[in-house]
């Protein structure tokens, strides 16, 4: 037992020691240390934990981390193969719970990096904890805290990612999955490049896909249908709050998706989705994305006639149309899960009309308005309020002084300094700053993909090449300096360019 | 008398038809005003102005059988006669004269025979002089006689007899002519572009210089580019109304005179430069300077133009719209020039205004249709003519704020997110090829929807056994 004990506590070193310790000496620590942890029989650690419940008090989560995985996994272990049930200890709140829970937040997340699977498995069993004893409310805060614990980008899409997303969405708790969702996704578990710099797992890596591997044990196998899967219900949640623009990017992932001249049923329902609420967004049908595949296009239009109509007609700004339509159609909207959509946008139609009206006038007297709407004063009034409300509509309504006239709706311009929408100095300088951190993450982004396509086999024989034909010596193994030439490449120019010229210059 | 030709069986028909009649009596005496004109377009203007103008029509159809029969042209008299019967049946000039129309078709028919005779035998001697000007021949008899499809093409076939480049322009010049009377406004622009890339000697290239700058403006107002139009006519040389004949035309007089070409130029000017150039390019001028000296009343309404008198300018014109209305050339034109050079002058007028009350604007611009000055307003601010936006409340006319700096600021940030998104579309892609993830056919097609579903399986069933939970060794 003491063998046992002594064998945990021996990684990590203390604190004085793990500051002087090189990646690569980490690293080969860390390794010796999980095969002295993977030589303990199993029984042993749910055992020793079982009988005096000592282990996990003897170890600290937060220093210890890998030997608590460990202890914790093979304690789960021997519970389920006592009974397939989950034992009444293990539920939320229970003291096996808050044990999970307490490691779940303070573990070491490099220790992690290098327990992928048990950490899956893990996240997996809160998820069917939460499952079974139906607590949502416990178990979704939990694994979020987790996913965030480990990789605090959450950039590299994970089997965690779309489990926990599909948890959210099914017991509708849509604003939890937002810290998850609001992620850029910056890569997926790949097979590790060999030779590539900086390769072992503990060092500092600006994106997580360096160590969330096809072999770190971190995923579950990911496949198209996964990452489409993934963010449709990503979007299905961002319509579920409203947030349509955000819903658009997901959708318009799930449309750009990489196909060769087909599409699947997740882009069907994708394209349905997207066309309304581009329709919403602009006003009109929105244009598709460049990159998507022409021929997957033309098969998704094909099939989606009805929405593609409806999106005329409300372009048309054709009410009665559009509602005798949307009536004729309630079946098939219903079938789609689409109801809800197509009810915002016959809500929607009157909102443009009032935003064309604000580019001819300054202000109007509401019953004009009321008029050309085709609503009562009333009406008209309680709608064009919830428009002010919302931020939809940059204006106000007045009241005048004398009794018996009527109220007068004001719009204002986007510039315009007293208008509800007015943004003053700081708020602007807020959203530049905002703006340009969101695309400085972008461009370490794209650095991260430059790097990773100049280490594919594609690129070092099209090097090869191209280095052959100009007659010069360089072999093929030099990664380093074809790098450099390829320099001009994404991150310089693109990013660069937003970076530098148009936000910057406009800050000064 | 004009209420009866009003009521006549051809002005009742015309009216169904919705075309124009004009029922104002015109500023210009009928008969000073058309002797200014020879040839065809006397007859074309006399026609025009008898099928508009129910005060003048009589007149002119008198004259213009009177022109016809001088003529060779039976069809045009035919059909002069025929209008004439309809406005005033019992009128004795509105009996055609059967016998001269038969007479004149004998000899038609023996010119033409002969013509053609002549020229096959020049053909025969092989002598090019000879050949291009029997065609030439052959060109003007159908071009008296109205067939202006066959001139066209007996002109045309000049073209490989012609020896010099001064031939090609003759050449070119009939065929403008014979172009403009079929009103074919395109070929006149090729012919006019031909003749210029001549290399004619300097003192024809004075002479027709001025003709092709007349004809292309013409032609360009004919199709409704105004501003191209202007630019053309105020190009125009005043040696133009001295100029003698040029390929035996003397177009000052056969075409447009210089009082058309003032008018011309001067109203597309007015509908499509601003005021600078209209006080360079038109009343600066030197050369344009003759021309309207003899249209004083177009002088006056650019210089009011430009002095922003837009009430005055308007009226001027205004009082000019019958005639303009009578003319051959112009009678389409009026309504699209007057309403751009209103448009125009609100914007002018309003240009140095923060706000004007719409009862201002009403009275600076009272139209005689009746339409309210607001209404003209939102059309011009909805297909964007003029940039302002109405208050309906206080009734006034509001330029539109301009905050610089916010605008610099949305608009970068609005165009860093739209480059965000993009990019954001791209790197994702760029990543899901990078890691093999791609779509493929046929065998994945379908496996998105059962997938989809998947997710929402009911909640308390959980995940599949626990054994699944094992410790990985190795």
């Amino acid at each position: 037992m003491a063998d046992v004990a002594s064998a945990l506590l021996s990684f990590p070193p203390d604190a004085q020691a793990l500051s002087s310790l090189q990646h690569v000496e980490y690293d080969r620590q860390i390794r010796s240390y999980i095969n002295v942890l993977q030589s303990i029989p199993l029984a042993t650690l749910a055992k020793a934990a079982g009988i005096q419940n000592d282990l996990l008090e003897l170890l600290d989560p937060s220093i210890n981390s890998l030997a608590y995985i460990y202890v914790l996994t093979a304690q789960i272990h021997a519970s389920s193969v006592k009974s397939t049930k989950i034992p009444d200890a293990h539920r939320p709140d229970g003291p096996f719970w808050l044990k999970l829970s307490d490691f779940l937040v303070t573990c070491d997340p490099i220790q992690m990096r290098y327990a992928g699977e048990l950490w899956r498995r893990l996240l997996e069993y809160i998820e069917r904890i939460t499952r079974f004893f139906r607590a949502p409310l416990a178990g979704i805060p939990l694994i979020c805290a987790a996913l965030l614990r480990l990789d605090p980008m959450t950039g590299t899409l994970t089997s965690n990612h779309l489990n926990y997303i599909r948890l959210c969405l099914e017991a509708r708790m849509y604003r939890h999955a937002l810290p998850i969702l609001d992620n850029p996704i910056s890569g997926f578990p790949t097979a590790p490049v060999s030779g590539a710099t900086n390769a072992v797992p503990c060092a500092d890596h600006s994106v997580s896909s360096a160590w969330i591997t096809s072999r770190s044990g971190h995923s579950d196998k990911i496949e198209i249908s996964h990452v489409q899967e993934y963010f449709l219900l990503g979007a299905m949640i961002y319509l579920g709050l409203e947030k349509y623009p955000q819903a658009r990017l997901f959708l318009e992932h799930v449309l750009t998706s990489p196909a060769q001249g087909v599409a699947s049923g997740m882009m069907v329902e994708a394209y349905r989705k997207w066309l309304l609420v581009g329709c919403l967004i602009e006003g009109k049908t929105p244009e598709s994305p460049r990159t998507v595949n022409s021929s997957a296009l033309k098969v998704l239009r094909s099939t989606s006639k009805p929405y593609e109509t409806v999106v005329e007609i409300f372009q048309n700004r054709d009410m009665p149309r559009l509602q005798a339509d949307v009536d004729a159609g309630a079946e098939l909207w219903r079938n789609d899960g689409n109801l809800g959509l197509i009810r915002t946008l016959l809500r929607a139609l009157p909102r443009f009309y009032i935003l064309n009206l604000s580019k001819t006038y300054a202000a109007i007297p509401l019953p004009s308005v009321a008029r050309l709407l085709n609503l009562t004063p009333s009406d008209a009034h309680a709608y064009i309020e919830s428009l002010i409300a919302s931020g939809h509509l940059n204006g106000r309504i007045d009241y005048p002084i004398a009794p018996d006239a009527p109220a007068v709706l004001r719009f204002f311009d986007a510039g315009a300094p007293d208008g509800p929408l007015a943004r003053n100095e700081s708020q602007q300088l807020a959203a530049l700053v905002a703006q340009m951190a969101r695309t400085n993450e972008l461009a370490e982004m794209v650095k991260a993909a430059d790097l990773r396509l100049r280490l594919t086999r594609e690129y070092v024989e099209y090097n090869r090449r191209r280095k052959g034909k100009k007659g010069g010596v360089g072999g093929g193994g030099d990664v380093g300096g074809d790098a450099e030439m390829a320099d001009p490449g994404l991150a310089d120019v693109d990013v660069g360019d937003i970076g530098d010229e148009d936000l910057m210059g406009d800050l000064h | 008398m004009a209420n009866n030709i009003e009521q006549s069986v051809y002005f009742q028909r015309r009216k169904n038809a919705g075309a124009l009649i004009v029922r104002d009596a015109p500023k210009f005496d009928l008969e000073s005003y058309i002797s200014n004109y020879e040839d065809r377009t006397r007859l074309d203007r006399l026609i025009t102005i008898g099928c508009t103008s129910t005060y003048l029509s009589i007149d002119a159809f008198h004259a213009a059988i009177a022109e016809a029969k001088q003529g060779k042209d039976t069809d045009i008299y035919m059909s002069i006669v025929g209008c004439l019967q309809q406005i005033v049946p019992e009128d004795p000039l509105s009996m055609p004269d059967l016998g001269w129309v038969e007479q004149r078709m004998k000899q038609i028919k023996a010119e033409t025979d002969r013509l053609e005779h002549e020229l096959k035998q020049y053909k025969n001697n092989l002598i090019k002089e000879s050949i291009r000007m029997g065609n030439e021949d052959l060109g003007a008899h159908y071009q008296s006689i109205g067939d202006f499809n066959a001139a066209y093409k007996a002109y045309y076939k000049m073209r490989d007899y012609c020896t010099s480049p001064k031939h090609i322009a003759d050449m070119s010049l009939k065929l403008i002519l014979c172009s403009i009377h079929q009103r074919a406004w395109t070929t006149v622009q090729t012919h006019v572009l031909k003749i210029q890339s001549q290399s004619l000697k300097a003192e024809d290239k004075a002479k027709i210089d001025p003709i092709l700058s007349a004809c292309l403006g013409l032609a360009y107002m004919a199709t409704g580019h105004y501003r191209e139009a202007a630019t053309a006519f105020l190009q125009t040389k005043p040696e133009f109304m001295t100029g003698g004949p040029a390929a035996g035309v003397t177009w000052q007089r056969a075409l447009l005179t210089g009082n058309d070409i003032a008018v011309y130029g001067g109203l597309c000017a007015l509908a499509s430069m601003d005021r600078a150039e209209l006080q360079n390019q038109v009343l600066g001028s030197s050369s344009f300077r003759n021309f309207l000296e003899l249209e004083p009343h177009i002088r006056r309404a650019v210089s009011l133009f430009c002095s922003s008198k837009y009430s005055a300018c308007l009226e001027t014109l205004e009082s000019y719209r019958t005639d303009y209305l009578l003319d051959v050339y112009l009678q389409g034109h009026v309504a699209p020039i007057y309403g751009a050079v209103r448009r125009k002058s609100i914007v002018q007028y309003f240009i140095p205004f923060a706000c004007v009350t719409l009862e201002e604007m009403g009275k600076a611009f009272s139209s005689g249709s009746g339409v309210p000055i607001e209404e003209e307003l939102v059309d011009m601010i909805q297909n964007g003519t003029l940039n302002a936006r109405i208050d309906l409340v206080n009734r006034l006319l509001l330029s539109p704020p301009s905050h610089p700096r916010q605008d610099v600021h949305d608009s970068a940030l609005k165009m860093a997110a739209s480059y965000e998104h993009n990019l954001r579309l791209r790197l994702l892609r760029l990543n899901m090829l990078n890691a093999g993830l791609e779509l493929r056919a046929p065998k994945n097609t379908n496996a998105g929807a059962p997938q989809m579903h998947g997710g929402m399986e009911g909640y308390e069933e959980g995940m599949a056994g626990g054994s699944r939970l094992r410790m990985s060794r190795g």
